[in-house]
């Protein structure tokens, strides 16, 4: 061959080369090659017409042309303009959708192919998904509350506070009282421009309402202002909203209430009546609401014209109810003007109280502020929490945080699991890799066929979540309590970021296997030389995930042991065996009470019996005191009071640390004698209780002597510690609480019911057993602990699946060195274990991480109940010891059937 | 060589400048500005082709693919009417930009009014 033959042969070849690299950039038209080429040709005969040698010529003009992914950015600029002026934009794209079709074909096949591991993943995802649009379901109806209301942005509620002594410095948000004073209303709307209108609630004590012979005992009602329906958008069915409560002694019902009173006949125009409390006669039906909706936390069912309250209280010279400031009986809410804030009224509110109340708040020297809340805060409020007397519902902002937290780490979980197990898989499909790069497929080509496969698992994923989600919605609404809505999972916002994510989650899952895989040379992976570089990243995954479920297990079992030690914690008082009728205050069981006590103590099977005006568990007043100090003076104390008959406290058994207990044989102890207990004492400053005995105490319109200390007994949810409380012997009583001694609490109740029905006929039979309502004071710390545990139960399953799946892509990766082990005399058992170990020390690392997390987290949550269990090494042991016994069993069947492999047949493939 | 935002800028009144001399070709473009620019402007081919495919999309100048042996077929250029128009537009702006410059700097870059 000579020299100019092989320069020519060299040149040719050069430029079929160049034209290759170039040709599988698809932006560059095959008239575009053309041109580049014959630019290439030009330069090169020009350069050797210089006196270049070919090949030097050649990689000039090469070198002049540019690079090829500089000409693709400019080519494709003006591409699509290049194809429109030709009418080839059409076939480009059904080039683009054919090409998505076959990917997605290819997708469909393999995981076809692989039945198990995409249905792991899978399912995996797909609870996972699910378990996270229920929470948020969840979380979205927590926030949604009262935002339903046309002017929500413009309605604050009215907060307040009050300290002894002046200077003190600002009350945190939960110092801060709802429900208060009447007067403040009508004065806010005279004084401030800014405040179009004040409306006042008040009510919720329980009255007996009735209509001919129906009569119920109702709670959930408001005496409300002339102006409630112009505030808040609560939907009136029938009557006119500007007039419907204005009037005296008027009535509107919601659906229910008149179903409940009238069933199917019309109400408007008919009356009901008020048998008891404050509105007590007769009132006429003016309006028909619909029912009230879940997401409110305002709660009622009847509204009653505020005037039916106030008419009644002032001709019965009561008018301090709504006239004084001190007087606790009402929620008030205001509207402000469009175009003013929430800012501009507070700054003048101080002004506003030294105005109206400076004199009242002078001797004994206090201070009293106000303060504005918006109507959309108020359910998540802290404030007026501790206050016997609530509007409706409220929401629990340290549950809600951690149920997103669950919902979140859930989802975490699910997604490392799809990753890692999409990585796995790949590396065993290296071989395919290689065969199709051998073939000539692109780079480009294959990583979109990697993403497509991703995508199509994790979109299948979603869309079966999210049915399962809708399916299971009822299901989660018994289990949270709340009437959860399903209106976000059909709003297209949603659907999009749903479907968005889904998206996504496959891009970065399938990310990983295309790019990595790509890049591999066909001759490495036909060969088997690849390296499974991203093991650590897996393992790393898989140790996160275990952390994450181990911190859940913690948590769930803390939640569990809290919750059975806030129900067998001993009270200090007797609980159990009590049984409690409401009889409602009402005058006429109150007056005759001793009678109505002899009668039930003859029946069989009644010890005792005992009335108060509250039971341990229910509402406590504030009682102004002034109690005598050690020094001799006598000082102003808080007690909360608690009024009895003379038998109550010894039928319930509290014990006495000093002095006595009420006596029926002592006359004075009727009106001037207080028992208080060790809190009260200690708050007096009294290190030794007995000292208290025979000091004196004013409280309330009464004067007398202390006459005996109790010690400390839980009258509250154990959520609150014991605070000073006061015992009194009045008539003013409510509740009667008779002592059974049987073991068929049916029978004894059936015993009581007949006898109420004879005595009191009148009153609806209202009984209740006094630990249940103790009980029941958990039940919102119950459902959170359900709703935690299933949680927690699903976040271990996804996690486990995970890791079965990777014990599977283990084994199947490791068939060749199991073979040799075996062949060389490894038992079984040895193999298993050497499966099981590397497995496990991920779940080992995963727990070290989890405690510290799981302890904080926990320790924050438990700080919200006074009487808290210890989180003691017990807890992460068992959550430990549960994660690795879970781990082992996944990893064994994996390890077993390693261990069983055959290695004549594993060695045969070399 | 000039700076590229000026080279950028005064690509395509060049390539319509040029193309009015006659018909021609890519390659020869290249050549052409180099050696009437002195070296100072140098186009590369990924730069040149594109642009001249975007002013054919735009219609202000037509192609012919010409069969020359060896290798494959020249692709050939040639002003439109439109460019022609397009060419006018441009020279009155440029001319336009160097009066003002020219006016600003003066015969002697000396400041003047």
């Amino acid at each position: 061959m000579s020299d100019e033959e092989r320069s020519r042969f060299d040149l040719e070849k050069a430029i079929a080369s160049w034209r290759h690299v170039h040709g599988r950039r698809r932006v560059f038209l095959t008239e575009d090659l053309d041109e580049l080429e014959r630019h290439l040709r030009d330069h090169t005969a020009y350069l050797v017409k210089q006196g270049e040698r070919p090949e030097a010529a050649f990689r000039a003009a090469q070198q002049a042309l540019g690079d090829v992914e500089g000409g693709e950015a400019e080519y494709r600029k003006v591409r699509w303009g290049k194809l429109r002026r030709r009418h080839q934009v059409r076939p480009e794209i059904s080039y683009g959708i054919a090409m998505l079709k076959s990917n997605l074909s290819v997708a469909v096949r393999n995981v076809r192919k692989h039945k198990l591991y995409s249905s792991i993943n899978v399912l995996g995802l797909t609870i996972g998904v699910a378990c996270c649009l229920l929470i948020g379901l969840y979380v979205l109806h927590e926030r949604s509350y009262d935002r339903f209301h046309a002017k929500a942005d413009r309605v604050y509620r009215l907060l307040y506070h009050e300290r002894q002594g002046t200077g003190v410095p600002r009350p945190a948000a939960d110092e801060y009282l709802v429900w208060g004073s009447a007067a403040h209303a009508p004065l806010l709307e005279a004084d401030f421009p800014e405040i179009e209108r004040a409306v006042r609630l008040s009510g919720r004590h329980e009255v007996l309402v009735a209509r001919d012979d129906r009569r119920f005992q109702e709670e959930r009602y408001f005496f409300a202002d002339p102006a409630f329906f112009e505030v808040f958008s609560f939907p009136l069915l029938r009557g006119n909203p500007e007039t419907v409560l204005a009037g005296p002694r008027t009535a509107v019902l919601s659906e229910t209430a008149a179903r409940r009173y009238f069933g199917d006949a019309d109400p408007i125009g008919q009356t009901l009546s008020l048998e008891s409390g404050e509105g007590q006669g007769d009132v006429t039906v003016s309006g028909i609401m619909a029912d009230v909706p879940a997401n409110s936390h305002l709660d009622f069912d009847i509204l009653f014209s505020m005037d039916t309250f106030e008419q009644r209280a002032r001709d019965n010279d009561q008018a301090y109810k709504f006239d004084a400031r001190g007087y606790a009986d009402f929620f008030t809410y205001v509207l402000l003007k469009e175009g003013t804030s929430a800012e501009m009224v507070a700054e003048k509110l101080p002004e506003f109280v030294q105005r109206h109340y400076a004199e009242g708040l002078k001797d004994p020297p206090r201070s009293y502020g106000l303060a504005l809340e918006p109507l959309t805060e108020a359910y998540h409020s802290p404030a007026g929490r501790r206050q016997p007397l609530h509007a409706g519902p409220m929401g629990n902002p340290t549950n809600l945080y951690l149920f997103s937290f669950i919902g979140l780490f859930i989802l975490v979980i699910a997604c490392f699991n799809f990753t890692n197990l999409a990585t796995a898989r790949s590396v065993g499909r290296a071989k395919e890799v290689g065969v199709r790069k051998t073939v000539g497929a692109s780079r480009g080509g294959l990583i979109g066929q990697f993403l497509v496969e991703a995508i199509l698992l994790t979109s299948v994923a979603t869309v079966i979540a999210a049915l399962l989600a809708w399916v299971l919605l009822p299901l989660f609404r018994t289990l949270a309590g709340k009437e959860i809505s399903a209106l976000p999972l059909w709003d297209p916002a949603m659907i999009a970021a749903i479907l968005g994510g889904a998206v996504l989650l496959g891009l970065f899952a399938g990310a990983y296997p295309a790019f990595v895989l790509s890049r591999f040379r066909p001759s490495q992976v036909l060969k088997g030389t690849i390296q499974t570089s991203g093991a650590g990243l897996r393992k790393a995954m898989v140790a996160f995930q275990f952390m994450m479920s181990i911190a859940l297990i913690v948590g769930t079992v803390v939640v569990h042991d809290q919750l059975e030690y806030l129900r067998d914690h001993p009270l200090g008082f007797e609980d159990r065996q009590q049984l409690v009728l409401d009889f409602g205050g009402d005058p006429r069981v109150r007056d005759e009470i001793e009678a109505v006590k002899q009668e039930f103590e003859a029946l069989p099977g009644i010890d005792a019996a005992s009335a108060a005006r509250s039971v341990p568990g229910g509402y406590f007043p504030d009682a102004g005191s002034a109690i005598e100090a050690p020094d001799g003076t006598m000082r102003d104390v808080s007690l909360g009071l608690f009024e009895v008959d003379q038998e109550f406290l010894t039928q319930l058994g509290v014990e006495v640390v000093a002095g006595r207990l009420f006596s029926p044989e002592i006359a004075t102890d009727t009106e001037q004698a207080l028992v208080v207990n060790a809190a009260a004492a200690r708050e007096m400053g009294y290190a030794d209780p007995a000292e208290l005995v025979g000091k004196r105490f004013r409280q309330w319109g009464r004067e007398g002597e202390i006459v005996g200390v109790v010690d400390d007994f839980n009258f509250e949810s154990l959520q609150h510690e014991v605070t000073p409380l006061s015992f009194r012997v009045s008539p003013w009583l409510r509740f009667l609480v008779l002592e059974t001694s049987t073991a068929d609490a049916a029978e004894t109740v059936a015993l009581v019911q007949a006898r109420w029905n004879e005595l009191v006929p009148y009153r609806p039979f209202m009984y209740s057993f006094l630990d249940q309502s103790f009980d029941a004071l958990y039940r919102d710390e119950d459902r959170f602990g359900a709703l935690f545990g299933t949680f927690a139960a699903l976040a271990i399953f996804i996690a486990c699946l995970g890791l079965f799946g990777l014990a599977a892509y283990s084994v199947q990766q490791r068939t060749k060195e199991i073979g040799i082990r075996k062949a060389l005399g490894a038992t079984a058992a040895s193999v298993a274990a050497l499966f099981s170990r590397d497995f496990l020390k991920l779940v080992l690392v995963g727990f070290v991480v989890a405690v510290p997390v799981a302890y904080l987290a926990m320790s924050r949550w438990l700080d919200g109940f006074a009487y808290r269990i210890d989180i003691g090494p017990g807890i992460f042991l068992l959550a430990g010891g549960l994660a690795l016994l879970v781990a082992v069993l996944t990893v064994s069947y994996q390890s077993a059937r390693a261990a069983r492999l055959d290695p004549v047949k594993t060695l045969r493939y070399e | 060589m000039l700076p590229k935002p000026l080279v950028a800028a005064s690509f395509e009144p060049l390539v319509l400048a040029l193309l009015a001399r006659g018909e021609t070709y890519g390659y020869e473009l290249i050549q052409r500005i180099e050696e009437l620019s002195d070296g100072r402007i140098v186009w590369s081919a990924n730069r040149l082709y594109p642009l001249l495919h975007d002013l054919e999309n735009r219609g202000l100048v037509a192609a012919k693919w010409r069969d020359e042996a060896p290798g494959p077929n020249r692709k050939y250029y040639r002003l439109t009417s439109k460019g022609e128009r397009a060419m006018e537009q441009a020279r009155r702006d440029w001319l336009d930009v160097n009066a003002l410059l020219a006016r600003l700097w003066g015969p002697d870059l000396s400041l003047s009014t």
